[in-house]
């Protein structure tokens, strides 16, 4: 069934266009939210329980209701049973990235298709994309190894410049410009991978070298529009999210615990949906720009014929590989 | 190097038995970190026998990798690094005693503590003839120092220095025998009151302070400038220097005085001003108050520049360091702690001069206790460590949790070089000495712990007091055999824990078909409290019940476990050891109450924030899909 959401695409930005993809197939956010709270309520399942044991009959658990004492909660981490481990927790953690390898092939043909997708068709799309997936999160990681020698480098010259001035501005400035640094090429290495895996599924492209290559070229074409379309929606998720907690903290009452419940499940949500909102918007984009800019030839004085014609955005598998 | 062409400063009356004069003329040079030093030092032999050798202290000796202070830091912590900035000596170019003569050729390393022959932070020197009763001997000692990059609270950092430990000093003749210990790892002091005066000479643009009144500023024509200071009835002498320094200062007025406050400030620390003024001066006004007056005039707080941990948080006479950050959060109060903290040593250590080495807890544990008395009186009961809007701290539940850290390794009453690790020797020394004297105000009072650590100030400042003698003065002023209390907490390693371990109301006439319930029921009510650690402690309990009625019982706790039965037309609705919650050696608060009712507001509580938290971490892994 055609959603609200298509509604003249190659008119309205990809950043609106990606915010009208999240909001007309809402089902996606919530079976997100609900994976991802069933899975951390799974996980911290033991610290819930190894805590009632101690808390729940006991009236020394006031002082982490009516307030919250940090030496209480570090009296409850250091008992013997270690109620508070959070092992499970992080188990959890890597099952949702398994699950989150698993549907996003769907999640983007959803918004490439602008359909409402069977069940089985969703994961039948997400099951597709699932291998050259897994091999994009190798050569993340590969790629991310640079990266961190980059931030590790200008750490390590941010600790010696702190070292050595009499000022610890010039160190401190060094840091912050190191995390602001570090995040951006953190976003753009997220941003290129992000725009792979669009041409994965619009293109079908199996191959995932092949789809890394043509999202580069890509990111390298059109650099601006899609920085500024992954960034915009950053920068209004850590607006959000500091707003969120802040007003969690400092308005909310130490004793409502179901507010305190309900506004950090708003934040989560929030969260998941900022990261669909610029899935969503990437594909957008490429629905609008892709064909020209991702597999137009480089124009050369002596070869006035196209080399290679890029195939239809309906991604038929079968058609035959470019030569 | 300038010589003593100035008369000794004469000041008031002696506040204590002057052992010792020193007059140092020391020249820093910022070139190669090094101090050139000259010393005179008068002792007097008031040991009551003849004294023919002396043992002297060489602290800085202590930074060469085959020291027992290294050897201990490898022992405590095996990834300790050493590097060659590290390296600290002082070296005796020449002493003599006067007429008695050279005296190097009779100079040699001892090493009481350990028998580590490669730690030469004690000499001892032989005089050819003894000093008798009551006469006096003058040292003339000349000295070269080869400061560290600033480690165990002494040395430089870029411009700054901190000259602690830095010159030759004479052990104490205690106990009938000389105590000159060894430079540890987690120790430094003990020595003889006496008088400071002391000229330095350092580049002009340096900004000086020390522990002892400027009594004069001269410039001189080779771009330095000598100042002189002079201290009476201390027992150390350190000072600082630093062409960064912002100076800061106010006076605050005791009630022996008005006192000089001197903030030497780092670069970029303006935001600590007047967090380290209101702390400090709240600090003077509660001792001055709670324990006796402050009688020097002076105080100063040195501020050490970033990276300089390791100068910071230190006790000097009448100089202490401090410790802070640009972005030193406002609700985590640091730098209000350290202040507190290492002023609270001017009268635990610097009057009432106990003897570090082997009982570490009369100055780091009193005033460890007295921290948590003065911060909770500024800064509030429960949010005088950390007062945020997210949550709260307090300073005896820090002290707690650092007692819980290790907390039966050691006795307080261990040398302190003989304790199983750090973290034991600070556990035990700060941590439980604090919490312990914390719950003897439950058996004494509040008011009583005070005028016994004020009798404690007052009787033995400028003395050398021990922990037997601190132990006395609080069940002097109790009025009260506390010496079980004691044998358990101080001498012992035993741990306090209670707990309620059943409670149960069953309707006497249980028997029948549909046992009447509410009103005008008769319940069989029990109370089982058990006593899990082996420390005894008399307690209370409260019991309440549904019909509003509370009963309070105490216990001696002398048996392992105790039940209480009530028979009652109510039920019970909660028990509660130490409701007042006041017995802060008890390792266990949660199973120290028993509500009948379950409230899960805290488990909830921590449902939700541990489950926010793992989802914003699923998300944070799923970055990678």
């Amino acid at each position: 069934m055609e959603r609200g959401a298509d509604m003249n695409r190659g008119e309205s930005s990809p950043f609106a266009a990606g915010a009208a993809l999240v909001w007309g197939h809402q089902r996606i956010l919530w079976w997100l939210f609900v994976v991802n709270l069933l899975l951390a309520s799974w996980g911290v399942r033991s610290v819930v329980q190894g805590a009632g044991e101690i808390l729940d009959h006991s009236l020394a658990a006031s002082r982490l209701v009516d307030g919250f004492s940090f030496g209480v909660f570090q009296d409850l981490a250091n008992l013997p049973s270690h109620p508070l481990d959070v092992t499970g927790a992080r188990n959890m953690g890597i099952i949702f990235v398994l699950f989150m390898l698993l549907i996003t092939g769907g999640i983007l043909e959803v918004y490439r298709r602008d359909v409402s997708l069977s069940t089985a068709d969703f994961f039948a799309a997400g099951a597709r994309c699932f291998w050259r997936f897994l091999w994009m999160i190798i050569f993340l990681l590969l790629v991310l190894i640079p990266v961190a020698l980059i931030s590790s480098g200008v750490f390590m010259l941010a600790v010696r410049v702190y070292d050595k001035s009499i000022s610890d501005a010039p160190g401190l400035w060094l840091h912050v410009a190191n995390i602001a640094i570090t995040l951006l090429l953190l976003m753009v290495v997220r941003l290129w991978f992000d725009m792979a895996q669009v041409i994965a599924v619009v293109e079908d492209e199996r191959r995932a070298r092949r789809a890394l290559g043509a999202a580069f070229r890509l990111l390298r074409g059109n650099f601006a529009s899609l920085f500024w379309l992954f960034f915009r929606i950053n920068f209004i998720e850590a607006v959000v999210l500091f707003g969120g907690v802040t007003l969690w903290v400092k308005l909310v009452p130490h004793a409502a615990i179901a507010a305190s419940f309900i506004i950090s499940q708003l934040l989560v949500i929030f969260l998941l949906a900022a990261r669909l909102w610029q899935r969503a918007g990437e594909m957008a984009w490429y629905e609008h720009h892709g064909d020209a800019s991702v597999t137009a030839p480089i124009p050369v004085d002596d070869a006035p014929v196209p080399a290679y014609v890029a195939p239809s955005f309906s991604g038929d598998a079968s058609e035959p590989e470019p030569a | 190097m300038q010589t003593a062409a100035l008369p000794t400063p004469v000041g008031p009356a002696p506040l204590s038995t002057r052992v010792v004069a020193y007059s140092i003329d020391a020249q820093l040079n910022p070139v190669t970190h090094t101090i050139e030093g000259r010393e005179t030092l008068d002792w007097k032999n008031l040991t009551g026998q003849p004294q023919q050798d002396f043992p002297f202290h060489l602290y800085l000796n202590a930074f060469q990798p085959t020291s027992t202070w290294i050897t201990e830091a490898r022992l405590n912590n095996p990834d300790f690094e050493w590097k060659p900035e590290k390296y600290g000596s002082i070296e005796i170019t020449s002493i003599d005693a006067g007429v008695l003569g050279n005296l190097k050729p009779s100079m040699h390393f001892v090493q009481p503590d350990d028998k580590n022959r490669d730690d030469h932070t004690v000499m001892q020197i032989h005089l050819p003839i003894p000093v008798p009763p009551n006469a006096q001997v003058e040292f003339h000692i000349q000295f070269a120092d080869r400061l560290p990059e600033v480690v165990a609270r002494t040395g430089y950092l870029r411009d700054f220095y901190m000259i602690g430990q830095w010159f030759p000093k004479v052990g104490v003749w205690w106990k009938g025998e000389w105590n000159c210990h060894q430079f540890h790892r987690d120790t430094e002091f003990f020595a003889d009151f006496g008088t400071f005066d002391v000229r330095v000479m350092v580049p002009k643009n340096y900004v000086v302070g020390a522990g002892g009144d400027l009594v004069d500023e001269t410039d001189n024509p080779n771009g330095t400038k000598s100042l002189r200071f002079y201290s009476a009835d201390t027992h150390d002498f350190s000072w600082t220097a630093s062409p960064s320094f912002r100076v800061v200062t106010d006076t605050w007025q005791g009630s022996a005085g008005p006192v000089h406050i001197r903030l030497l400030m780092s670069p970029d620390h303006e935001s600590s001003d007047e967090r380290y003024m209101r702390a400090l001066k709240g600090t003077l006004a509660l001792f001055d108050k709670w324990y006796g007056p402050y009688p020097y005039d002076r105080i100063t707080v040195v501020d050490p520049p970033h990276g300089g941990l390791q100068a910071g948080g230190m006790e000097y006479p009448t100089l202490i360091t401090a410790d802070t950050d640009r972005l030193a959060p406002g609700s985590i109060l640091f730098p209000e702690i350290v202040v507190d903290h290492e002023f609270g040593h001017q009268y635990w250590y610097g009057m009432v001069a106990t003897n570090e080495f082997e009982e570490a807890w009369l100055d780091e544990g009193i005033n460890s206790y007295t921290e948590v008395k003065t911060m909770d009186a500024q800064y509030g009961r429960n949010t005088s460590m950390i007062n945020s809007s997210f949550g709260t701290m307090s300073e005896d539940e820090a002290q707690r949790m650092t007692y819980l850290g290790t907390p039966d390794y050691d006795p307080v009453t261990r040398f302190a070089w003989k304790f199983f690790n750090g973290s034991s020797y600070g556990a035990v020394t700060y941590g439980k000495t604090a919490t312990t004297l914390l719950t003897l105000e439950k058996l004494v009072g509040e008011d009583t712990m005070r005028r016994a650590v004020q009798t404690w100030f007052l009787r033995y400042r400028f003395t050398h007091p021990t922990g037997t003698d601190f132990l006395k003065t609080i069940e002097e002023v109790s009025g009260k055999d506390l010496q079980w209390y004691f044998d358990q907490s101080v001498s012992g390693t035993a741990i306090l824990d209670y707990a309620v371990e059943g409670v149960h109301s069953d309707p006497v006439k249980w028997y029948e078909p549909k046992p009447p319930h509410g009103s005008g029921t008769i319940y069989h009510s029990y109370v089982v409290i058990h006593r899990i650690g082996d420390f005894v402690f008399p307690t209370d309990l409260e019991v309440k019940f549904d019909n509003g009625e509370v009963v309070l019982v105490q216990w001696d706790s002398r048996d392992r476990w105790i039940r209480y039965t009530y028979h009652k037309p109510a039920k019970i609705v909660s028990a509660e050891i130490d409701p007042g919650n006041q017995t802060l050696l008890d390792r266990n608060f949660f199973n120290n109450s028993y509500t009948v009712k379950s409230d899960t507001r805290a488990t909830n509580k921590i449902a939700v924030l541990y489950t926010f938290i793992s989802e914003c971490i699923s998300q944070a892994y799923a970055w990678l899909t």
